[in-house]
């Protein structure tokens, strides 16, 4: 089997004199005596399991009804325990970070006057809801569950490149690539100290349940689905399954004097926590977009009330905000007096006049993106684009400055993923996940995500990705276990 | 605690899987049956399709049927082929699971992982059949016995691994409507022909018909070892209708249906007259036996027991409105 490992960034399972890393000598070793038809008989295996169990996604703008599985590669990425002794600390201390800005942003608004953040920069995004000003969250807490979205630079350091702090979805593969390659590749396993992931309906569960207005474990908990059209609905149906609560649609509640009640057979019961999967904008036709008809008419009044409890909070979206993330380093010193444990990437923002003129002119070497976008749309590749491309996305800019920011192309880290019979290297990120309930926490593993392009720079599902199984070690191997 | 939106799907899941197996038996026994009469009884053999065909509401079903251009008009195959992957055909067995699988997405974190994960199975495997692939007899019986075999398992998940709750009662309520109005059907369907033969007892197509209805509904050997080998209209009828405890009979699917309505929290008018409906029906068939045996009132029973199951029908598919 050969293992193609001519890359100019960093490699995850290659040390620089070509031979694995110490923490990627068993797996290497192990798939070395599976002989080809071995791996595609295992590949169709895990593909039915996956079809037969319904993980399965509905793409956006295609045939109604059509289910894809997402390519799953059974490379294992490994962490180890040290890289990931930095990456918790650093994913905890950022997200209290980001907590305490969001307290702060809806109330006395500090960091404004201060002049950490420009006030103007803040209030126009389209994620901030003025609406909510002064109405504080159960417990304090906006963000309870973080997807945030790491990359390795040349030299493999950890930088983060956003934080997803609405409703980040991705955790059912993280669970679910662990079932299935525990199954189809069980030799894998062996010889390593692999943390589990198995329990993070159960910790979600624990976060949820921690900020009920009626106290721990006291009322209901439901998770809040857009329906089954929604791309992530089999991760609704598979969290509300492992964390044995109801999956209910807006239709399923109603808000009655302020109270939140699910319709059930017997009736209508009351309902303490949401988890919702539904961007604030659709969640309540009376407070935000009437056109919706996914939510709940009077949700948020009854959340201004404190009767139910939202995660993450309404608002919280302002602070993964593309134009926002450039101060988030900032927000660690000022709210918690630290220097930040994970960098992040350099950013140019459009709505500073001099670093705007410093992106059109060096845009072959930047990657541009809107501030309100996500999942790889509407971004532009600078160093890969033809001039013509760029000239037409420089038009676009000079519109509406203000909506773009632009970063230089960080050679993202590569690692083998097994392509047309030869183990070759892919660029990859990782979302681990963060959850906030009495305290910060973070499953140890995440979605690592691969472009499977040779040569492509993006990760996206939705574009050309896939994913792999993230194994984070409880010792690290050749460091005195 | 169960929603009002997943107490329906769960009632249809159970509806829908009863329906496949059902449907998928029928057409099982209705082969065998065929093939033992063809070129000895031509015409019965096709009566014995055109039975299944008029056990089932016509609309779209004949249109599939005859619409296959590919396979020869009247043969065994067409029919198979029409009620096993013809997607055409809104009784085919690949539809009703299709159904199932599609109500078992909606409420996917209501049910187990295993049954969820077998019904996908089932569907799959049926739905990778294509129509006009299926050339000869032999193949579409394997297809129909593996079918059959995948739509046990399934029921095997969810009487091994769901919880009995609430939707538990819905599920089961669909499948005991569902399965007493095939039984109805099938013996309203069949019963006018089948008494034609009452005096022919020497004739080897008499015992080849009774055994096909009997089989037909999954009470041939329940039936034997009631009744022995003997098949007489009067014995067949009175323990399809009024036997206790075989699993097919009228009378054990509505006393299941009346435990099922106790296990549901439903207390609105619906499902109060839904109660009173099974009450008067579970009394009329344990006690008005001979009444109802007697000449042609058995068949204007039956209608009565399809009219009742309707109303019945009616009530438990809509749980408490939207309160």
């Amino acid at each position: 089997m050969r293992w193609t490992t001519t890359f100019t960034g960093f490699d995850e399972a290659f040390g620089p004199d070509k031979n694995p890393r110490a923490h990627y000598r068993s797996v290497v070793s192990a798939l070395g005596v599976l002989t080809d038809e071995q791996i595609q008989y295992r590949g169709r295996l895990q593909e039915i399991s996956a079809r037969n169990q319904g993980i399965t996604f509905n793409v956006y703008g295609s045939d109604e009804g059509e289910e894809r599985v997402f390519p799953f590669d059974f490379v294992p990425r490994i962490i180890t325990a040290d890289e990931w002794a930095v990456i918790e600390a650093g994913l905890i201390q950022r997200t209290t970070a980001i907590n305490l800005f969001l307290l702060d942003v809806y109330s006395d608004q500090h960091c404004l006057k201060d002049g950490i953040v420009p006030y103007e920069l803040v209030f126009s995004r389209s994620d901030y809801r003025r609406e909510l000003l002064n109405v504080e969250p159960p417990h304090k807490i906006y963000t309870h569950v973080v997807g945030s979205d790491l990359i390795r630079d040349d030299k493999g350091q950890f930088l983060v490149l956003e934080d997803n702090c609405r409703c980040p979805s991705g955790v059912s593969y993280v669970v679910q690539n662990r079932v299935a390659l525990q199954r189809t590749f069980p030799e894998l396993f062996t010889d390593l100290p692999v943390r589990g992931v198995r329990h993070y309906a159960e910790m979600l569960r624990e976060s949820l349940e921690f900020i009920a207005p009626r106290g721990y474990g006291q009322g209901l908990t439901v998770v809040l689905t857009p329906g089954r059209a929604n791309s992530a609905y089999f991760e609704h149906t598979f969290l509300a399954r492992e964390m044995g609560v109801l999956l209910v649609e807006g239709s399923d509640l109603v808000v009655e004097d302020n109270y939140v009640y699910v319709r059930t057979t017997a009736g209508k019961m009351p309902v303490d926590v949401i988890y919702r999967r539904i961007d604030d904008e659709f969640i309540d036709p009376l407070a935000f977009r009437k056109d919706s008809i996914l939510g709940v008419p009077g949700l948020i009044n009854a959340y201004r009330a404190g009767n139910v409890a939202l995660a993450n909070a309404p608002g919280a979206g302002v602070a993964d905000d593309k134009a926002v993330y450039p101060f988030i380093p900032e927000f660690i010193r000022y709210y918690l007096g630290e220097d930040p444990i994970l960098g992040q990437v350099p950013t140019f923002m459009g709505f500073r006049p001099a670093e705007f003129d410093h992106m059109l002119q060096h845009l072959d070497e930047l990657v541009v993106k809107r501030t309100d976008g996500s999942g790889g749309y509407g971004m532009l590749m600078g160093p890969q684009a033809t001039t013509k491309e760029r000239e037409a996305y420089a038009a676009k800019m000079k519109k509406e400055p203000g909506l773009y920011i632009a970063q230089p192309l960080i050679e993202l880290s590569a690692h083998p993923t097994y392509i047309d019979g030869e183990y070759k290297a892919r660029r990859l990120d990782l979302r681990p996940y963060v959850l906030y309930g009495d305290r910060v926490r973070i499953l140890p593993g995440g979605l690592t995500r691969v472009a499977l392009e040779a040569g492509s720079y993006v990760v996206n599902s939705s574009q050309g990705g896939g994913s792999k199984d993230t194994w984070v070690l409880e010792s690290t191997p050749g460091a005195g276990q | 605690m169960l929603l009002s939106r997943v107490a329906n799907s769960i009632y249809w899941i159970g509806r829908y899987i009863e329906r496949a197996e059902n449907v998928n038996r029928h057409v099982l026994v209705s082969s065998e049956f065929a093939v033992e009469l063809e070129g000895i009884f031509e015409e019965i053999a096709v009566r014995e399709w055109e039975s299944l065909v008029s056990s089932l509401p016509r609309t779209g079903t004949e249109a599939a049927i005859h619409g296959q251009s590919e396979i020869q008009p009247e043969s065994i195959l067409r029919y198979m082929v029409s009620f096993l992957v013809d997607r055409e055909n809104p009784y085919a067995v690949v539809t009703s699971l299709g159904k199932a699988r599609e109500n078992a997405r909606t409420v996917a974190e209501s049910i187990t992982v295993e049954v969820t994960t077998n019904l996908n199975e089932a569907h799959r495997r049926l739905s990778s059949h294509r129509t006009n692939s299926i050339k000869d007899l032999g193949v579409a019986q394997d297809i129909g016995w593996r079918t059959h075999n995948s739509i046990l398992t399934t029921l095997g998940a969810i009487e091994h691994t769901l919880t009995r709750d609430e939707g538990w009662s819905y599920m089961k309520m669909g499948e005991a409507i569902e399965r007493t109005q095939r039984s109805v059907l099938v013996l309203r369907t069949r019963l006018p022909n089948l008494l034609r033969w009452q005096e022919n007892t020497e004739d080897p197509l008499y015992y080849a018909s009774w055994r096909s209805v009997l089989r037909t509904l999954a009470s041939l050997e329940n039936y034997r070892q009631e009744n022995g080998p003997r098949f007489t209209p009067d014995q067949v009828v009175r323990f399809l209708l009024f036997h206790p405890t075989t699993p097919r009979s009228v009378y054990c699917g509505v006393r299941r249906m009346i435990g099922y309505l106790n296990g549901m929290a439903d207390s609105g008018t619906a499902a109060k007259d839904a109660r009173r409906r099974l009450g008067r029906l579970a009394a009329r068939l344990e006690y008005e036996q001979d009444d109802i045996m007697a000449g042609e009132s058995t068949l204007t029973f039956m209608d009565d027991v399809l009219a009742e199951l309707y109303h019945v029908h009616e009530a438990v598919s809509n749980p408490t409105k939207r309160r």
